[in-house]
């Protein structure tokens, strides 16, 4: 390897090691933490997508009289497994959201019982 | 000797007193003071007053659906344990006591922010608030009266369109489709000459939804299911859980003893 290849290739890894001390050194978002370098914030996009489910199990609880016993089951199971994916958000979070779901399941669980 | 023994009897009088004390009855509360509820679980800790919920005043606002099945909160005075913390988050009273939700285009102050500690006494206010029983009796004075609790008859309210209760909140509650209306059904009172009791479903679910009673509070969906009597009303079971302290009281036998009489 010659000198020139040589100093060619230390200015690639200084550059490329600067350049990754720029991206460090940029401010973050005090709310999230997550560096405004991300093009998606995974926290909020992971956050829609339970609340989005959550949303779409819940809504149904005014027709639940109508649903056969198997959509009530399907909407249970979705529940279940909706249960700790709210367990695992913040406190508070999980304090409302836990009791809502509660109060949404044990609603699915109770009009399944009475169609048995 | 003898004097001793006067006073040891009558301290045990004095102290039969106080623990029959526990039996005797309740003052009725006032109108203004009907449904109110306080909330104490971390107020004083914090050297705050213990929070005056006044149902009346948010009940004449928002439908019962959502505080208690769309925000959260418990059914029982203190079982949520909110905190401020919650509150500056955005949940319980911050949903919309954030300095930035409207009702009737007003601004709802923000509740626990930190920022203006004279807010604070707004709700930690427990104790005689001549403001707040002035408030009240100019909001009830052109709406129909009742007898017993708010001495207003809400539902009557709600009919004639002078209140008109908000049942969604943007950002919180979920769309729901109408819920189908359901049969009223009769149920025979246990005391022979009583009226029996129509139950209205659909003056129930229009304020609360299905999942605020079932099966938390009714367990049986079939008529007769639940076995209850007025003692358990009393001790705030079943329909006491709200006719005792929010709804209309159930010293109003004929709100719900409406149906004929049992021979």
């Amino acid at each position: 390897m010659n000198n020139d290849k040589l100093q060619r290739v230390v200015c690639q890894v200084g550059a490329a090691i600067l350049l990754s001390f720029v991206f460090i050194a940029l401010p973050t978002e005090h709310d999230t933490g997550i560096s405004p370098l991300c093009f998606v914030k995974p926290t909020q996009a992971a956050e829609e997508s339970w609340q989005q489910e959550f949303n779409a199990v819940c809504s149904q609880t005014n027709d639940s009289m109508s649903l056969s016993r198997e959509e009530l089951q399907l909407l249970i199971e979705r529940c279940e497994k909706l249960k700790p994916v709210i367990e695992g958000q913040e406190e508070t979070t999980r304090k409302v959201y836990g009791k809502r779901l509660e109060m949404c399941k044990n609603l699915l669980v109770f009009v399944l019982e009475t169609k048995k | 000797m003898r004097y001793v023994m006067i006073a040891v009897a009558a301290l045990f009088v004095f102290v039969g007193l106080a623990f029959a004390e526990g039996g005797l009855m309740k003052r009725k509360p006032l109108p203004f003071e009907f449904g109110s509820v306080v909330i104490d679980n971390f107020s004083e800790k914090a050297g705050l007053s213990p929070v005056v919920f006044e149902h009346w005043l948010h009940r004449s606002k928002y439908s019962c659906k959502v505080c208690h099945v769309d925000i959260g909160f418990g059914m029982a005075a203190g079982s949520t344990k909110i905190r401020a913390a919650d509150n500056g988050k955005g949940f319980y009273c911050g949903s919309c006591h954030n300095g930035k939700s409207k009702y009737n285009k007003k601004t709802i102050f923000e509740a626990c922010s930190g920022n203006d500690s004279q807010k604070c006494g707004i709700c930690h206010s427990t104790g005689r608030n001549p403001q707040r029983e002035q408030a009240f009796y100019k909001f009830a004075e052109n709406l129909p009266k009742e007898r017993f609790g708010n001495g207003i008859n809400w539902q009557l309210a709600e009919e004639k369109g002078l209140i008109s209760p908000i049942n969604h909140l943007e950002g919180i509650s979920i769309a729901r489709n109408a819920l189908a209306v359901q049969k009223d059904f009769s149920l025979d009172a246990k005391i022979e000459g009583m009226p029996s009791i129509i139950f209205s479903h659909s003056k129930h679910t229009v304020w609360n939804g299905c999942e605020l009673c079932h099966p938390d509070i009714f367990l049986g969906v079939k008529k007769g299911a639940t076995k209850y009597s007025m003692i358990d009303l009393f001790q705030g079971k079943y329909c006491g859980f709200c006719h005792k302290k929010v709804a209309f009281p159930l010293s109003d036998c004929q709100r719900c003893h409406v149906g004929p009489i049992e021979q």
